[in-house]
């Protein structure tokens, strides 16, 4: 163990030593290291197996681009599968599995897919797997998931956080290579606020990876004295780790941060990753460029990999090649790496340059106007076949093959918010093109400056540019280093056509024949292709694939590259977890949970809760013995039935609505009258919307001339407040109203059975509960409990005669305490949802149930409500002659045979119809066993439901495969003269 | 005061505030924060309304507050404000703002309508980055936004450089508390 | 997304809730029966431009202000914002 060989240089702290285990094998690395560098200097080229094929991989790229070297990290609850090797930064036992192979990475059985080869092309799936269909789900997906796929979750929660976060900047620089470096110190110096994030965990970009850029210093020379000056600048913020992935409308980016991705595992409180939105004025793309390989048979092997790679492994983390090296190429790029490798000291043994007028090596064979024509070597690369100029064919011995097709400018951030890119014949790439907007800018190789010294001197214009625009005065610093100044000479080659594989896709295992045959197949379109042969939908979204894909089809059809054009560009530009979106938005923080007042006390009291909306609320309150939920349901009941019963109805909206033209206003919001409202008492209220259909219920309260409580039910609080502003602020603006939310302010109890009254007026400060001078409706503000401000309302949702009441917030749980402790001669007995709801169901009330956004006043019942004196909102069209002729109203069902339930969401049928949607005459809306009556009761719509009283329909309920027969009656199950709520 | 028999509950639901320290910030519940929602009725004056009041009326995004700190303003929408009343929020504090107020407003008690948390330490930035998406460098001393803070819609009020108070839907209270504590948390890793 | 507020500056998209085509402002004030033909065109009847669109926002999670917004459907470029308060008095919607 000793870190593996190295060569001298590089940027890896070699004092230091990190021991990590991949594959339960142990090896030693140094601080600087990734994943990749150091398993290569270990002599670990193999790290992968294919998707679909099995095929052994080594790591293609040294970058977030690669497609190969897929590992899982960490072990437990831990494990993340398919981390890139190339951007996994190395630290003190880190453990790495490869995956996608059984029992071995060097013996994988599954390999036998590769053999099968020739019958799993593109469209494979789609042509065999089609029948029986059955199948499908449970013999033909499993399989094919099982032998193919990437890495395994662990299944387990994960142990660690995710945070979000906002930033806020005059200007972004998204990439800390030569451009965005010189962008940031412009800017910073400048005094702008300034972000520069960059994926690596070392500032640089190509500089680190690169020998001779800068005339007389080395590139991480230069950009350590950077580092020092940007950490004395407050107004630079300098996010390393941090890959931005996604450009958003109006200059807002994400940006994901891998704040404790290269520790073993987070110091405490500390997330794994940062989700961060980013908000720009200006933004500054300086995110580089990617090399792309050229397809030819074999270019798969294990030691295959991009040239430039090659070159950032030697020169960056001085990793030797374990054997002579060759270089395939097509630019002068490539002629680079020949010389950095050469000047190493590494043995180069050749160089294939597919361009006749080749440039001559430095102490390497240059095979010009020759290709790679074959690979050889099973595990590892042993040797290329090359075919010369001359069409000889020489097998040069090598281990390591690196490829250079040109360089692709990642423009993928400048297109996120649409357009498409220009294609440049002379650099034979794509770049960010016209429809870049207008608060981004592009400089470096990004835009297609490859040169360092354009890279510099271009970020520091764009970056004056941008800030000139936010009247910021931006000098270009006149420190910039002397930089090299190559132009790009390449003859564009995307495959060597020939027998054998040759892969465009690595990681989905799409090769040049799959395109051919999708060509075939009639896929016209990139989109087509895409999908047909999935070909860039892999995690590294073709970061190394797409053009060479693209220029395959366009060869196919005989048309250009930008007549072929590209497919669209979408965030994230990188592969982001789930968990870093969820952020802090799990468990206790999934979403608002709001309490109400008797929370705690209800907690005491052992009862059970039920979410609605975002309200926890008492379901109901089991007591000891009860072993059913029923039992406890029927004794609230009958409690509210036979003597008082106390439910907290806080979750109620109430709005405070006051001003001169109060009662105007809220006359053209109710389709009933409100104006005629006297003071001191409260009215029932329906709400159409516009289009006629029934929105929300509640009571109105008028506590003044000019001032009304209404309330609205516990689901709608917020949309009924938005539209009443609506209609304050964009409908009626001449009208004198203000409005407030009260619903919180407010701690609000139903007190409700024959007893209230008794029970109210044991709290109450002398106030005259009489049905003369406080009648069924009436409402006023009042003293209780020796002071304390009160609202009183005799309003009744169960039948009974009921009040609510209700103090400050505070107050609540003491009132609820009080209510229970004065109460217990007179058998108070605290109810919840459940028994609110059968309460409401034998009293025939509507509900969320029922007010389901579908129904009308006149189906539930209420069309003689809609005034036709006023213009209410929806009044006139809940006239329109279709809802008019709707017969469906609310009814009352009991079961003929006492023993059936009725389900709810059950349809409705004439006995001896047909069960089908012709036939269908409404359904159950709610249902409920009615401990009064003894038996289930239900309410539902149901089609002339007025003449069917009395008659028997069939219930039916396909989903369980049951049915039964009901009897139609009234909805009012239990005292239609309301004798019982007015005393 | 009101002589009431009745023991009120801060908005996390005890019988006194809670405060937490996270390393150089602390986190505490201001439960005796007295509320009053304000707003101008058709015709009426800021300007006159101030004067009645001796309270200036701040304007968008603005909160101010009466010399003796015994009263401030916080802007909430055109003419409206939520005015604040340390120390009383067992009080009446609506019928006593009515009372001075005069004819022309619209007033309505809020008081429990608003859980308040008051957050101090050296530098608000790194705690406001992780709240929402309001730009730290608009919220100075005298601001006060309202905005969304973890799909919930809170008032940020700015008192000093270094002493931020949230106020939350109060039902919420124990959602927004959990949310700034983690928050905190955070903040001094 | 960020919409310029005419009061408040800058905020975020998710401050905001979205409702729809401005025209919603122009509400027949009908009575009569015989007007539905106008509530129904009201109610359904939307153009769906690609260009510039005035649309409906409220901000709900600040100062409770219905703005709009003027938006370029293409680029969701915002052109502008406005109180729709101020645009219905402007209209005339002063009753």
């Amino acid at each position: 163990m000793s870190g593996g060989a190295r060569l001298a240089g590089g940027l890896i702290e070699r004092e230091r030593r990190l021991r990590f285990t991949f594959d339960g094998q142990v090896f030693e690395g140094h601080p600087g290291d990734t994943l990749a560098s150091a398993l290569l200097a270990n002599g670990k080229v193999l790290m992968g197996r294919s998707f679909k094929y099995h095929r052994p991989r080594g790591p293609f790229s040294a970058g977030s681009e690669e497609p190969n070297a897929l590992v899982t990290l960490r072990t437990g609850a831990r494990a993340e599968p398919n981390t890139r090797a190339t951007t996994a930064e190395l630290y003190e036992g880190l453990e790495a599995r490869s995956q996608n192979r059984w029992p071995s990475l060097a013996l994988d059985l599954m390999a036998v897919n590769d053999l099968l080869a020739p019958f799993l092309g593109a469209g494979f799936y789609y042509k065999t797997f089609m029948w029986p269909r059955a199948f499908w789900e449970k013999l033909y997906e499993p399989l094919i998931r099982r032998a193919a796929g990437l890495g395994r979750l662990s299944s387990q929660p994960d142990p660690d956080a995710y945070e979000s976060a906002w930033l806020h900047c005059d200007l972004l620089v998204v990439g800390a290579g030569p451009a965005g470096l010189a962008a940031a110190l412009t800017a910073a110096r400048s005094g702008a606020r300034v972000v520069l994030a960059d994926e690596d965990f070392r500032l640089g970009g190509r500089l680190l990876a690169e020998r001779g850029n800068l005339a007389d210093r080395t590139g991480p020379d230069w950009v350590g004295s950077l580092e020092d000056e940007f950490e004395r600048l407050p107004n630079l913020r300098v996010l390393r780790r941090t890959t931005v992935f996604g450009a958003f409308d109006h200059g807002v980016w994400g940006a994901l941060e891998r704040v404790a991705d290269h520790l073993a595992e987070p110091l405490p409180d500390m997330p794994r990753q940062r989700l961060l939105r980013i908000v720009a004025r200006r933004t500054l793309i300086c995110t580089g460029a990617t090399e792309r390989p050229m397809a030819f048979a074999g270019n798969d092997r294990p030691g295959v990999m991009l040239a430039s790679a090659l070159r950032a492994y030697a020169n960056r983390w001085a990793v030797p090649p374990p054997g002579p090296v060759a270089i395939f190429t097509n630019n002068d790029d490539g002629h680079r790496t020949a010389a950095d490798l050469s000047a190493l000291g590494c043995q180069v043994a050749g160089v294939i340059d597919m361009r006749p007028q080749a440039p001559q090596g430095a102490g390497y064979e240059v095979f010009a106007g020759a290709h790679v024509r074959a690979t050889r070597g099973r595990l590892a690369l042993r040797a290329i076949e090359v075919e010369t100029a001359g069409g000889r064919i020489v097998s040069l011995p090598c281990r390591m093959l690196g490829i250079s097709g040109g360089w692709n400018p990642n423009i993928q951030l400048s297109l996120h918010r649409g357009g498409r890119p220009a294609w440049s014949d002379e650099l034979a790439a794509f770049l960010p093109g016209t429809a870049t907007p207008a608060d981004m800018r592009v400089a470096g190789a990004a835009s297609g400056d490859f040169s360092t010294r354009a890279a510099l001197t271009g970020g520091a214009a764009i970056a004056r540019a941008a800030l000139s625009e936010l009247g910021i005065a931006a000098e270009t610093p006149d420190d910039l280093p002397e930089a090299e100044d190559a132009h790009v000479r390449i003859t564009p080659c995307w495959h060597v056509p020939g027998k054998g594989r040759a892969f465009v896709d690595l990681q989905h295992d799409v090769t040049v024949k799959d395109i051919g045959l999708a060509h075939a197949e009639n896929m016209r379109s990139v989109e087509h292709l895409k999908r047909y042969t999935t070909l860039g939908m892999a995690t590294d979204q073709g970061r190394t694939s797409g053009v060479i894909g693209l220029a395959v089809m366009a060869e196919l059809a005989g048309r250009s590259i930008p007549e072929t054009g590209t497919t669209t560009f979408r965030p994230p530009y990188g592969p982001v977890a789930i968990g870093a979106f969820a952020g802090d938005a799990r468990g206790p923080g999934f979403r608002p949970v709001r309490l109400a007042p008797s929370q705690a006390w209800a907690v005491e009291q052992g009862a059970v809760f039920v979410e609605a909306g975002q309200w926890m609320r008492a379901q109901y309150f089991p007591r000891p013995g009860e072993t059913h939920w029923r039992e406890s349901v029927d004794r609230e009941v009958l409690a509210v039935r036979s003597s008082v019963g106390l439910c907290d109805v806080t979750t109620l909206g109430k709005i405070d609505v006051q001003g001169a033209d109060a009662a105007a206003f809220l006359d053209r919001i109710y389709c009933n009258a409100m104006a005629s409202l006297k003071v001191g008492r409260s009215r029932y209220g329906l709400m159409l919307r516009e289009d006629g259909h029934a929105m929300d219920d509640g009571t109105a309260a008028r506590l003044a001339e000019d001032h009304f409580v209404v309330t609205t039910t516990t689901a709608n609080a917020g949309p009924v407040f938005r539209h009443l502003e609506f209609a304050r602020q964009c409908l009626w603006p001449g009208l004198d109203v203000q409005l407030v939310s009260t619903t919180d302010a407010w701690a609000q109890i139903a007190v409700a059975g024959p007893g209230s009254r008794a029970l109210i007026a044991r709290v109450i400060d002398g106030f005259d509960l009489s049905d003369e001078a406080f009648p069924f409706m009436a409402c006023a503000s009042l003293r209780i409990c020796g002071g304390l401000r009160a609202r009183l309302f005799r309003i009744s949702f169960s039948g009974e005669l009921a009040y609510e009441i209700a103090v400050p917030a505070r107050f609540g749980d003491a009132l609820m305490r009080r209510l229970m402790s004065v109460g217990a001669d007179l058998g108070v007995t605290p109810y919840g949802t459940e028994a609110l709801g059968v309460l409401r169901i034998e009293k025939g009330h509507a509900a969320g149930n029922e007010l389901n956004g579908q129904t009308t006043a006149q189906m539930l019942g209420l069309g003689r409500m809609v005034s036709t004196r006023k213009a209410a909102i929806g009044a006139v069209m809940s006239r329109r002659p279709g809802l008019l002729a709707e017969t469906r109203v609310q009814v009352g069902l009991v079961p003929v045979d006492p023993a059936d339930t009725l389900p709810g969401g059950a349809h409705l049928f004439a006995e001896g119809a047909p069960r089908d949607m012709r036939n269908d005459l409404g359904w159950i809306s709610s249902s409920a066993h009615s401990p009064h009556l003894g038996h289930a009761i239900a309410l539902a719509f149901l089609e002339g439901g007025a003449e069917r009283m009395g008659q028997t329909v069939i219930v039916a309920n396909p989903l369980e495969g049951a049915e039964m027969r009901a009897r139609v009656v009234s909805p009012h199950f239990i005292d239609p003269e309301g004798v019982r709520l007015r005393g | 005061m009101a002589d009431t028999a009745l023991t009120p509950l801060t908005a996390l639901g005890h019988t006194a505030p809670m405060t937490s320290t996270f390393g150089a910030y602390s986190l505490s519940e201001i439960a005796d924060l007295g509320l009053a929602s304000l707003a101008l009725r058709r015709g009426g004056s800021a300007e006159a309304l101030a004067e009645r009041l001796g309270l200036a009326l701040p304007g968008p995004g603005l909160w101010a507050g009466t010399q003796d700190g015994t009263l401030s303003a916080i802007w909430t929408g055109p003419d409206q404000w939520l005015v604040e009343f340390p120390g009383r929020a067992c009080e009446d504090v609506a019928g006593d703002l009515a009372a001075r107020a005069g004819s022309g407003v619209s007033i309505t008690e809020q008081t429990g309508a608003f859980a308040a948390f008051r957050i101090d330490g050296p530098s608000l930035e790194p705690v406001l980055e992780r709240l929402g998406p309001i730009d730290p460098v608009a919220v100075r001393p005298g601001t006060a936004h309202r905005t969304i803070v973890h799909h919930l819609g809170c008032i940020l009020a700015c008192r000093s450089e270094n002493r931020l108070d949230v106020l939350g839907p109060g039902s919420a209270a124990a959602f927004v508390h959990h949310a700034l504590e983690l928050t905190l948390r955070r903040v001094v890793v | 997304m960020r919409i310029p507020h005419p009061l408040l500056g800058l905020r975020d998209l998710r401050e905001f809730t979205y409702l729809g085509d401005a025209a919603l402002i122009d509400r027949p004030e009908a009575t009569a029966d015989e007007d539905k033909a106008a509530l129904n065109a009201h109610v359904f009847l939307r153009d769906n431009p690609a260009g510039t669109h005035r649309e409906l926002w409220y901000h709900e999670y600040g100062d409770r202000s219905w703005l709009v917004v003027t938006r370029d459907t293409r680029t969701h470029e915002i052109l502008g914002a406005e109180l729709a308060r101020d645009v219905a008095l402007a209209a005339g919607r002063d009753r």
